[in-house]
């Protein structure tokens, strides 16, 4: 039989169900029967002799366990294994010592959380600062260029209305210079 | 999250106390705890795996899964019961895998796949001859042959009833069976044992 198949056939036997009786017997002497059925367990004990040959079989046979190799943890075992859980503790702490208290984990989450918090908030007011100054800031058009080049005109533009033409401009700025150089 | 009339059912238990402690950070409450179960533990796998640095192994494990779980451990269950239910997890899971094995072997043709001729043949041996007084080795090797024949569920149910000690419940607990289908299980092997043994009492 192949090993799936007898564990197969086990399984099988697990779900037929046992006899009653002696399911009743096993758990009286397992000391898991309710003291009421207990008592009626007793009393049947007492009257059928096939009964407590039963349980003093199944006592018996049970007590040959006792006989298995039994195993304890070899001298090693606890070092090794300590060993092994320092290394997982030194990879999730790295800066802990193995015999020291290390800050708990919601603590460790909520500084976490805390600086995560303040670096986004300066984030967020440094970028701010920076896209109102870009906003705010200057910038030189052509057309602003041309504006300023002719500030003066545009200063005194109101009289500037009351001339005709340039020839005008240029007799008056002709006839002022004669009137610079007279004595 | 687990209600607090859970958590504080379990508080109680002195093991869940060092457990806690383990999950603030305390490596030396696990320490504590290794050298509590390190037997229990090994004794527990040998008498499923018959294999001293197997049995080593599992146990090892079983502590490295209760370490790695710590900062998420929350007390709803017995210490001891949350221990062993990882103990019986891993032992189906290394006896799938040794099935496969054996699986594997048989489809390569690698011919007889009898687990323990020596110990088969020596149980024959005492089976003919019942009356016989048997020394404490063959006793031993009977009985093993006894336990072998039982289904894993069954085997595990007896060895946590046998040298655990476990009440019907807690082994329910372990292997997530109800108390009904742990009584049906212990009575099945029970009745087992009994017929391949009472001829050796």
């Amino acid at each position: 039989m192949s090993p799936s198949e007898t564990d197969a056939v086990h399984e099988n036997d697990d779900s037929v169900a046992p006899d009653p009786r002696l399911t009743r017997l096993i758990t009286y002497l397992d000391g898991e029967l309710p003291a009421d059925e207990s008592e009626v367990m007793e009393r049947e004990l007492a009257a059928e002799p096939a009964l407590r040959q039963a349980a003093d079989s199944l006592d018996r046979t049970w007590q040959m366990l006792g006989a298995l190799e039994e195993a304890s943890a070899s001298g090693e075992f606890t070092k090794k294994t300590l060993s092994s859980i320092r290394t997982i503790s030194t990879a999730d702490t790295p800066q802990s010592l193995p015999t020291d208290k290390t800050p708990s984990r919601p603590h460790k989450l909520l500084a976490a959380a805390l600086a995560l918090l303040l670096w986004t908030f300066a984030g967020f007011v440094g970028s701010s600062t920076g896209l109102l100054l870009a906003r705010n800031a200057p910038t030189a058009t052509t057309q602003d260029e041309e504006l300023l080049k002719n500030l003066d005109l545009l200063l005194d533009y109101q009289n500037m209305r009351q001339i005709p033409d340039a020839r005008f401009l240029q007799q008056l700025a002709g006839n002022q210079t004669k009137t610079e150089t007279l004595p | 999250m687990v209600s607090q009339s859970i958590r504080n059912q379990y508080l109680a238990d002195p093991d869940v106390q060092l457990m806690l402690k383990v999950s603030e950070g305390d490596n030396a409450a696990f320490e504590d705890l290794v050298l509590r179960y390190q037997d229990r533990l090994v004794g527990f796998f040998f008498h499923i795996v018959h294999d001293r640095p197997a049995s080593e192994d599992l146990a090892q494990e079983v502590f490295l899964r209760i370490f790695r779980s710590r900062e998420r451990y929350e007390p709803t269950a017995r210490f001891s019961t949350w221990l062993f239910r990882i103990a019986h997890n891993l032992a189906c899971n290394h006896r799938r895998g040794n099935l496969k094995r054996r699986e594997l072997s048989l489809v390569a043709g690698s011919g007889s796949h009898e687990a323990l001729p020596a110990e088969t043949s020596l149980a024959e041996k005492s089976a003919l001859m019942p009356s016989r007084q048997l020394d404490s080795l063959e006793m031993r090797n009977v009985v093993r042959s006894a336990i072998e024949e039982l289904s894993d569920r069954q085997k595990t149910a007896v060895i946590l009833h046998k040298f655990e000690d476990m009440s019907y419940e807690e082994i329910g607990e372990i292997m997530g069976l109800g108390t009904v289908a742990v009584k049906s299980l212990l009575s099945r092997a029970r009745i087992r044992l009994k017929e391949s043994l009472e001829k050796f009492t």
